[in-house]
């Protein structure tokens, strides 16, 4: 072997693993390593951890380039999932491929993730390929949109839209925008990787105070959270009016995202994902001193 | 929204001397002209029978009579096809960068549009009631 080579297999053994420092969580390992606290479970499961307390000094094994190529196609497959029409062929087959991946990922089986993910993002983009036809009519007070072909045509108005897919015809007058779907809400709060603390409880559950920003249009809003360290569990669907949510959850990691509600029935696509984790505060143990001896 | 100027119009691509704040660049260029076609530049007041291969710029206005239609490809290659009696106008746009976007305004009469790549056009298309989507914009908004 070559010094060039000889170093090059240094450098490379040196990138693919991290040492644990004294006190050090996995969360702040993926956070230093890989630039994102969410990827301890990625960290997890590549080594083949089964604990989540780590001696200082220990090597971790880091992922490869395949983890930057599996986030690419989670990203686009996510924004095709996000800003695809309800009624899209094949959504709800692609989101069950994009929350297969998801799950892939989190098991750091990046190959396969980027493979589902693609999956998904083909689902949604298939009718891309083909030229997109549609003609718009205007007369006397009103607008009549037909989709011929390719992909569906959105017809908006004051914040409403509604989507025309090929073959469909609409017409929308100045009084009557009917099947209008609101804008896609804006979430606040918590931030994206948020930490809330819960008091110590036998129980383990704790609050999460979720709010987005209001939306013109809409009546009610649909909120989803996706508990992301039990793969099989299912998502939490809630309804409110208000454009906020207060959620009892056991502690743990979750993912949320919000759809608004017009008063006719039609929803927007849903709100980018944000998660955040509920975590039980560390108790506090004060001792007073005795005078007994 | 229109920006009228007290200079000349013209079915020439030579934008007038009052054209300052407008953009000169072409928007489209009228492919097809059968029938009673004509233009109304953004900077004239009068409307002129118009020929193919005119280009179109911003805040210009197209009109087709009885029995007229005309084709328009605008920049960026998405073509819509005008029928008989219809009027429009071609909206000032300012796309982000790397973004090929067309907007026009439909006021009266019917058109048919076609992208020929969605994934990397888009087009708008604004009438009185509503404003119609179509292409790229849609996903990646």
């Amino acid at each position: 072997m070559t010094w060039l080579a000889l170093l090059r297999t240094a450098v490379l053994t040196a990138s693919a693993a991290v040492v644990v420092q004294p006190g050090e969580t996995l969360e702040q390992i993926a956070q230093r390593s890989l630039g994102d606290a969410r990827g301890a479970a990625e960290l997890k499961a590549l080594n083949g951890l089964t604990g989540d307390t780590l001696p200082a000094g220990a090597t971790l094994r880091l992922p490869g380039p395949e983890r930057a190529r599996a986030q690419n196609a989670l990203m686009a497959a996510r924004n095709a999932l996000n800003q695809s029409d309800l009624q899209a062929d094949g959504r709800a087959e692609a989101a069950e491929s994009l929350g297969r991946a998801e799950q892939l990922f989190q098991s750091a089986k990046y190959e396969e993730s980027a493979a589902a993910a693609d999956a998904a993002w083909r689902l949604l983009s298939g009718s891309s390929a083909r030229s997109t036809r549609f003609a718009v009519q205007v007369t006397d007070g009103q607008t009549k949109v037909t989709s011929r072909s390719g992909r569906p045509v959105r017809v908006e108005r004051e914040g409403l839209s509604r989507a025309v897919h090929p073959g469909e015809a609409f017409t929308i007058t100045e009084e009557i925008f009917p099947g209008a779907a609101p804008a896609i809400p804006e979430l606040v709060s918590p931030p994206d990787l948020a930490r809330l603390t819960t008091r110590p409880n036998p129980k383990g559950i704790g609050g999460a105070a979720l709010s987005w920003q209001p939306v013109a249009g809409a009546t009610r809003y649909l909120v989803e959270i996706v508990p992301l360290e039990s793969p099989s569990a299912k998502p939490i669907a809630l309804s409110v009016d208000k454009p906020a949510a207060r959620v009892s959850l056991p502690v743990g990691k979750y993912a949320w995202s919000v759809r608004a509600v017009a008063e006719q029935g039609g929803k927007s696509n849903s709100s980018s994902r944000r998660s955040f984790e509920l975590a039980v505060e560390p108790l506090k143990l004060e001792v007073k001193e005795t005078r007994w001896k | 929204m229109w920006i009228a100027c007290a200079c000349a119009g013209g079915d020439s691509d030579k934008p007038g001397p009052a054209r300052t704040a407008v953009d000169a660049s072409p928007k489209a260029r009228l492919r097809q002209v059968s029938g009673d076609v004509r233009l109304k530049r953004a900077s004239g007041d009068e409307w002129v029978t118009v020929h193919a291969d005119t280009g179109l710029l911003a805040n210009d206005k197209v009109r087709t009579l009885r029995g007229g239609s005309a084709a328009i490809e605008f920049v960026n290659g998405s073509v819509v096809h005008l029928g008989a009696d219809a009027l429009i106008g071609i909206a000032e746009t300012h796309p982000p960068p790397g973004r090929d976007h067309s907007d026009l305004t439909l006021l009266r009469g019917d058109l048919d549009a076609e992208l020929e790549d969605p994934s990397k056009q888009s087009l708008s298309v604004n009438t009185p009631t509503a404003t119609v989507r179509a292409g790229r914009e849609i996903v990646f908004q």
